[in-house]
């Protein structure tokens, strides 16, 4: 009694992590963004969350294919806590230049200090339609359109940035 | 009639023109690999209406499975291509999601809360 079980029960969507390092590419991120988006969405019986997760997922390892000064990175996606309240989080790890570490990390603590995210995107909108040069988007929109909080963590060259979602299992959205 | 065409990636884009109606397609998967591609494609499209204005421009994404944000920016720059036109030369955009994709509806309010006034969004 009282001890927690490794089996899967009815209605828990545990245990339900993965994590892969490989050699991103913009061809093989489709195939990883496709494979969040089934996987999850199988085992959260929740397609709109698991879109959600997707759409981290493809934002955050296209970062690293931009960014990125290997051709290493790890993804990993955890499904942690128990119910009713679970956290999920997307983290990727890869080695960047100190200057879009900087950026990225600038990107994520304004996006952490701005009373209001979404009027914070619209600005960057209209920024990004000036850019000759990527977008500038990236970040703001995981924040914005997911609703996911965005942490991230520097040692040395090595970088991590991960996506952070509150999920109540039967209530999406 | 009159067509532009975009096949790049993994993502395929037309713009059909017949009279006044103009029909701006996409299909698969607008990423990293195409975005200058289709920031490219949307400058044309845009410089055929104004050449020949017309007063709406159907931009059909029921089967675009997913758009990254560089592409996003595409529509962006599209978006405020339109808004620099003359106000009586700027055209209404009207986007046909799939809520299938689940994507679109949060994009396309990003979207549509830019442009204001010029979107309309059909969901089915």
């Amino acid at each position: 009694m009282g001890e927690e079980s490794d089996e899967p029960r009815a209605g828990s969507p545990l245990p339900a992590a993965f994590s892969m390092r490989f050699s991103p590419s913009n061809q093989l991120i489709s195939i990883v963004r496709r494979f969040v988006l089934a996987f999850y969405g199988r085992v959260l019986g929740d397609n709109e969350t698991s879109g959600l997760l997707a759409l981290a997922t493809h934002e955050l390892l296209e970062n690293a294919v931009k960014y990125g000064i290997n051709d290493e990175a790890s993804l990993a996606v955890e499904v942690r806590g128990a119910a009713p309240t679970l956290e999920i989080v997307v983290t990727l790890r890869n080695q960047a230049r100190a200057e879009h570490a900087a950026a990225a990390m600038a990107m994520i603590e304004a996006l952490r200090g701005c009373e209001d995210p979404f009027s914070f995107y619209q600005a960057l909108m209209i920024e990004a339609a000036g850019r000759q040069q990527g977008s500038g988007l990236g970040l703001a929109r995981i924040r914005v359109e997911t609703g996911m909080t965005l942490e991230m963590k520097i040692e040395g060259a090595t970088v991590e940035i991960s996506a952070h979602m509150r999920y109540e299992p039967g209530r999406s959205g | 009639m009159s067509t532009i065409e975009l096949v790049a990636g993994e993502v395929r884009a037309s713009c059909v023109r017949a009279g006044e109606q103009v029909v701006v397609s996409f299909l698969g998967t607008a990423d990293a690999q195409v975005d200058a591609q289709l920031e490219g494609f949307l400058g044309q499209v845009h410089a055929m209406i104004e050449r020949e204005p017309v007063a709406e421009v159907i931009a059909d994404l029921r089967h675009l499975e997913f758009m990254n944000s560089s592409c996003f920016k595409a529509f962006v720059t599209w978006l405020v291509a339109v808004r620099r036109l003359p106000r009586a030369s700027q055209y209404r955009i009207r986007f046909r999601a799939s809520e299938r994709h689940h994507w679109q509806k949060r994009s396309l309010h990003a979207l549509s809360y830019f442009g204001g006034d010029l979107i309309t969004i059909e969901a089915g």
